[in-house]
């Protein structure tokens, strides 16, 4: 299978964008972040050291890296991270777009509780539905290990963020007319 | 090598309205706006260096590469007057800014076998990083891993406009520009129409300005430079574009 650089990109320059936040890069860093990641792949490519087949993966995995090494970073001037959640970039009306980046920013928030491995596989899992076998070759793990982190993950953020119903989040919810 | 089932994914099971659900859409429907990804494509090509771009990335793929940028010794000598350190100077912006131009070359071959190369991207990368200023167009001692610039067959405009799109159009343009710009310059002009109104306006007009540099006609790249940063401030090519229209002035009024 040949793939050039070009292809690459065109095809996971999103996808490494929003990886990137949902791994926890601020979203002031995310341009360097994804710059990096693809400085790498663009490395891997030139000495042919992406496996045929893998490439979802292996970005994936070089995302998961570069992404620990930001966060590493923040973590020195954790001061400035205090920001407004990204914004989703699909237009839509404002009372439900103002619901889904308070969800996000929610979201996020209990995201950057979990342990690393657990966040990581829940955004590749949950958020870039990716399929398991894929989840556990970026960490680098068995399936099984995989799925218990997934598993735990979920749990948090499900006790977090749960039904419309509950209170679990602790924290009042609106919600104007959800359609999806 | 199958696991337990996989459970169905949280976005179709959350109740819609929840927190989770609405939460998970969000984050699935963020990412990077059109501008902040050529931004990004910019920033990766300047730094993978503008012959990397065109050498390094061709031969990784194993393409016979067309000349990147800059074959500039056989430019440089014609102007030996002071002149000729701002020329060189544009040089060195556009070599930026045409790498940008050069990756778009790279979405019409796609069927080629990938081989390993190594990618030499230091000098280039300091090439392209470097402010204008005095910097000599060939990295001194060090060979370019590029690029015989091949002799182009006179370029027919009226041809491609039958058989070719503008990206065509674009790369054949940005292929001439070193060993030809007078083809290059005339190419998109011939064509100035329809490259205007498709998504590659910016490439035609920063090929336009390299080739009226290549020419020796820098006032006129300045006057163009600085209109295309008139037109696209928000250009990714804007910041480079300004430096050549800088230069440009400068070398007027010295």
């Amino acid at each position: 299978m040949s793939t050039s650089f070009r292809e690459v990109f065109d095809k996971h320059a999103r996808y490494v964008w929003r990886s990137l936040l949902g791994l926890g890069v601020h979203e002031r860093d995310v341009p360097d972040a994804s710059q990096q990641v693809f400085l790498v792949v663009h490395h891997r490519l030139a000495s042919d050291q992406v496996p045929a087949g893998a490439l979802r993966t292996f970005v994936y995995g070089v995302c998961l890296r570069v992404a620990s090494d930001f966060r590493r970073r923040a973590h020195r001037r954790h001061e400035r991270l205090v920001a407004d959640p990204p914004e989703p970039s699909q237009p839509a009306d404002q009372e439900r777009a103002a619901w889904h980046r308070q969800a996000l920013s929610q979201l996020d928030a209990v995201l950057a509780g979990l342990p690393a491995p657990q966040r990581a596989a829940f955004v590749m899992y949950e958020i870039e539905e990716l399929s398991m076998n894929e989840v556990a070759s970026a960490l680098g793990c068995p399936v099984q290990t995989a799925y218990s982190r997934l598993h735990a993950a979920r749990r948090v953020v499900m006790a977090a963020l749960g039904d419309p119903g509950d209170d679990g989040g602790g924290q009042s919810r609106r919600r104007p007319g959800e359609a999806t | 090598m199958n696991g337990p089932e996989s459970p169905p994914r949280l976005r179709l099971s959350a109740p819609p309205g929840s927190a989770l659900a609405a939460g998970l859409s969000a984050a699935r429907a963020r990412g990077p706006s059109d501008a902040q990804l050529r931004a990004l494509e910019a920033g990766i090509a300047v730094s993978l260096g503008a012959a990397a771009a065109g050498a390094g990335l061709s031969a990784a793929r194993g393409q016979a590469p067309a000349p990147a940028v800059a074959p500039a010794p056989a430019v440089a000598p014609v102007f030996a007057s002071a002149g000729a350190l701002k020329l060189a100077a544009v040089f060195v912006a556009l070599a930026a800014a045409a790498s940008g131009v050069t990756m778009f070359r790279y979405r019409q071959r796609r069927d080629v076998v990938q081989r390993s190369s190594p990618v030499a991207t230091a000098p280039f990368a300091r090439l392209a990083d470097a402010p204008a200023p005095a910097a000599p167009i060939a990295p001194a001692g060090q060979p370019l891993p590029v690029v015989e610039p091949r002799v182009t067959r006179a370029e027919h405009p009226g041809r491609t406009r039958h058989g070719a799109d503008e990206l065509a159009l674009i790369a054949r343009a940005q292929r001439s520009l070193a060993s030809d710009p007078a083809a290059a310059l005339a190419l998109v002009e011939d064509n100035r129409r329809l490259l205007a109104q498709s998504s590659f306006a910016q490439e035609a007009e920063v090929i336009a300005v390299a080739a009226l540099a290549r020419l020796g006609r820098t006032d006129e790249a300045a006057a163009r430079a600085a209109r295309f940063v008139a037109r696209f401030p928000d250009s990714v090519h804007a910041a480079r574009m300004r430096r050549v229209a800088a230069i440009g002035r400068d070398a007027i009024i010295n």
